[in-house]
């Protein structure tokens, strides 16, 4: 790779991240709301509890085949938030460039299109990792003691692993926002997707057959249930059967996002649609 | 106050509404995801809370979830709208336009209680069929009148709360996150999201100190009875003065952001 290319790789980077920075009470929520979530949802409990009794527990055992109720749900909801704020933020950022106006300048610079548009999630997928990573670690701590034990690490390799693809699925739906006003409606509709089939907060098992079909082609379901394999089953990372279908995700999700998201940015530039004036 | 300055504060809350209605309307694609999307949330904390239910408690228990659902919206709707509107003014360059009219800012953002009537009007309609649809649930209400007191003082507190909280916010670029962070656990001390009785005893002794506590119980009460948390009568007097202590502070913070952008007016980006 070129040292040109290099630059503009940099520059790209850098111009996101201080977009990250001047906008890092997203990071914040990334890092409180699996906490706050995952309190409501053990209190959802209490309240069954206070209502019905020990049986409520008991059915929640005998279902999701865990005792901790705030860790089983943690683990889940530290995923949704990352996952929807991935697939929201890369589906949305090239269109509110477009809105903005800034897209043709960015079209007007000496640099790679493709290479510009694409590099528009990255910083913000790089932090929203990182920052969910972070966010596992007082609940690790507290669980575990020490927050860099060999589980804990493969917990945080899954982590990274599972949300991958999404950039993907991300990309993807940017194609399809790009020349709608309202670009911000398909990211709303995938997060009530995965946030429904994923399995964040219960066994996809427990949803109708053609249910748990749909949730197998999202990576966020067997996301979830990889860090449940390492954290909660105690299963290495490498022997989780989980492992190779996310891998094989990745590009599943990536090559078809790119190639469709250079084709519209082509045909963009030929029609003028992606243009705002 | 004279008849024309009467007529000019009434001219600008039209004015405010029609504005209001007319963006609300105005983004039909969002509405029409909205649609899709919102039964999926639901079914998602409706599937989570079965998880701890037995089949002879799921019915009173998904009725309770039902009342939660639409008294979460009407709160969080209000926080949402206040903050956004007060926001936009800054965004978009506005807020001395604003300040201007008969009334200022305070009278032109009742508006934005016209968008949150709005919204939960469609979304509580839509949520009553959507439990019927999935769950066979219907929305019985024990004692109407208690229950629609409740409910009128559940929208002016939250309306009051949302003010309070545009005020904090609106110099902030992005309000989403901070919305989200602030709504959830007061949806949990408040006992909007559960009933207060069925919260742990440390979660009940923060919620009596909470005003938007109140009204929500209330109407809980009128709904489905049960207990509340003061003696009904009690409870009346209190929601009644909660509500109006809210509406004060939120009048006196618009007031107070009217005279710190006249003053010191802030950049926008």
């Amino acid at each position: 790779m070129s040292s040109k290319r290099l630059l503009e790789i940099y520059a790209h980077l850098y111009k996101e991240f201080i977009y990250v920075r001047r906008y890092y009470s997203i990071l914040i929520m990334v890092f409180i709301m699996p906490y706050i979530m995952a309190v409501i949802s053990s209190l959802l409990g209490f309240a069954a509890y206070i209502m019905v009794g020990e049986s409520a527990y008991e059915k929640f055992t005998s279902t999701t085949g865990e005792e901790d109720v705030f860790t089983y749900f943690l683990i889940g909801i530290g995923l949704f938030v990352p996952s929807t704020l991935i697939i929201s933020l890369t589906s949305q950022l090239t269109a509110s460039e477009m809105e903005r106006g800034t897209l043709e300048y960015i079209f007007l610079s000496p640099i790679s299109r493709i290479l510009a548009t694409i590099t528009f999630p990255i910083p913000w997928m790089i932090s929203i990792i990182a920052v969910s990573i972070l966010s596992y670690m007082p609940f690790f701590v507290l669980k575990f003691g020490f927050p860099f034990s060999i589980e804990m690490i493969q917990g945080y390799v899954a982590t990274l692993i599972g949300l991958t693809p999404l950039l993907g699925i991300g990309l993807l739906a940017a194609t399809l926002t790009l020349k709608i006003k309202e670009y911000w409606v398909v990211g709303n509709l995938l997060q009530g997707i995965i946030l429904f089939f994923s399995g964040f907060a219960y066994p996809i098992t427990i949803l109708p057959y053609w249910m748990q079909l749909l949730s197998m082609v999202l990576p966020t379901s067997h996301a979830v249930e990889l860090i449940r394999d390492v954290i909660e089953r105690h299963i290495s990372l490498i022997m989780s059967g989980r492992l190779p279908i996310l891998l094989l995700m990745v590009p599943l999700y990536l090559l078809p996002a790119m190639v469709s998201y250079k084709y519209v940015l082509r045909r963009g530039e030929l029609t003028g649609e992606l243009y705002k004036y | 106050m004279n008849y024309t300055n009467i007529r000019r504060t009434l001219d600008t809350i039209s004015a405010s509404i029609y504005a209001n209605l007319k963006i609300y309307f105005r983004y039909k694609a969002s509405l029409i995801v909205w649609l899709f999307s919102t039964p999926l949330w639901i079914l998602f904390f409706t599937t989570m809370f079965t998880l701890f239910l037995p089949e002879s408690h799921m019915r009173t228990m998904l009725h309770q979830l039902l009342l939660s659902f639409i008294f979460l919206n009407i709160l969080s709707e209000c926080m949402w709208a206040t903050s956004s509107y007060l926001r936009g003014i800054k965004e978009r360059n506005i807020m001395e336009y604003v300040m201007m009219t008969s009334g200022g800012l305070y009278i032109s953002a009742y508006g934005s209680f016209a968008r949150i009537l709005t919204d939960n009007l469609i979304f509580s309609t839509y949520i009553v069929v959507v439990f019927k649809l999935m769950f066979d649930i219907d929305l019985t209400i024990l004692n109407p009148i208690i229950f629609f007191v409740g409910l009128l003082l559940s929208y002016l507190i939250s309306y009051g709360f949302g003010l309070i909280l545009a005020s904090l916010t609106y110099r902030y670029r992005t309000i989403g996150p901070i919305i989200n962070i602030v709504q959830f656990p007061i949806l949990i001390l408040s006992g909007i999201l559960l009933p207060v009785y069925s919260l742990p005893e440390e979660i009940q002794s923060i919620s009596v100190f909470i005003p938007v506590t109140y009204p929500f119980d209330l109407s809980r009460y009128g709904a489905v009875k049960g207990s509340t948390i003061l003696p009904l009568p009690l409870e009346f007097l209190v929601s009644i003065l909660s509500t109006l202590l809210m509406n004060i502070l939120g009048y006196l913070v618009l007031k107070y952001v009217e005279h710190r952008e006249s003053i010191h007016p802030s950049s926008v980006m």
